[in-house]
């Protein structure tokens, strides 16, 4: 079936954008460190919770992600991110990531979406949420990045 | 862990961190686009200068994202478990990062408030261009024990 595109007219407040789980693997987290030049042995070998743990911003591109999973995606202007960290994911540890519409809004002719990622670990604790606000295509535009 | 960073619980307000520099050359930019995209080097907005121009951009542009990591490790460098358990980020893009930008990891500690029986140190944040002006700012928060 093909993915519905993320445009405003496909999208409203509250409504789910996928969600999907994963284990995380040292392979995951040496990517991440490789791409974003995070290096501590926290991430490598120390044990903090029984396990390495992984960077902080190991979910960085996950919203986008399981966007990607669910609608044809034409580029995403980041306009402002928060991220909140509740504990560290270990690594090896599996994941429940969860994406959804927050707000939709216009502003000076723009449209605006504020989109939420919520991961869970394997005891069911939030480990981190994150709020992207970015500008939303009206209708399909092309050019856009990763 | 601290690196050369003072312990946060010297800090008062006002106080800056130490600056980082952190270079975004094209080989910072399409690695982290390379793990962004499930390690496929693709032709975007951030990696090609044409297909930059062709969505009205004057050049490749960094993602935002990818910089909001450096934030983050400066975090751990400074909090340690304090940013991994409890930590949060919450900034603004202002102005696009071009390949070839040097950017200064900056931090002024703009108060403290206790929080279940610690201390949580929020900081001004930003990331500062080569010219000196902020691309990506907000504040960034780390719980001290005690």
């Amino acid at each position: 079936m093909e993915k519905p595109d993320f445009v405003w007219e496909n999208l409203r407040p509250g409504m789910a954008i996928g969600e999907r789980d994963l284990t995380l693997t040292p392979q995951m987290v040496a990517a991440h460190c490789e791409a974003t030049g995070a290096d501590r042995a926290l991430y490598r070998d120390a044990p903090l919770l029984g396990a390495p743990v992984a960077p902080p911003m190991i979910f960085i591109n996950d919203l986008l992600a399981i966007c990607d999973e669910n609608f044809r995606r034409f580029g995403t202007i980041h306009a402002k991110l928060s991220w909140r960290f509740h504990r560290p994911a270990r690594v090896g540890e599996r994941v429940h990531q969860k994406a959804a519409v927050k707000d939709l809004y216009i502003k000076r002719g723009k449209g605006w979406i504020e989109s939420e990622l919520v991961v869970t670990g394997e005891d069911g604790a939030v480990i981190c949420t994150s709020l992207h606000t970015s500008v939303l295509s009206l209708t399909r535009e092309h050019g856009g990045g990763a | 862990m601290s690196r050369e960073l003072p312990s946060p619980a010297d800090l008062e307000i006002g106080d800056e961190l130490p600056p980082l520099l952190r270079r975004m050359g094209w080989e910072e930019i399409r690695k982290f686009n390379r793990y962004a995209t499930g390690g496929r080097d693709t032709q975007n907005i951030h990696t090609d200068d044409e297909t930059a121009r062709r969505a009205g951009l004057p050049r490749a542009v960094a993602t935002g994202r990818h910089p909001v990591a450096f934030l983050a490790e400066r975090m751990v460098d400074l909090f340690g478990t304090g940013f991994l358990f409890g930590g949060e980020i919450d900034v603004s893009f202002l102005k696009p990062i071009f390949p070839g930008d040097t950017l200064e990891v900056t931090g002024r500690v703009r108060g403290k408030s206790e929080e279940n029986g610690k201390t949580r140190l929020v900081l001004e944040v930003a990331l500062l261009n080569q010219e000196g002006a902020p691309v990506t700012a907000g504040t960034a928060s780390g719980l001290i024990e005690g």
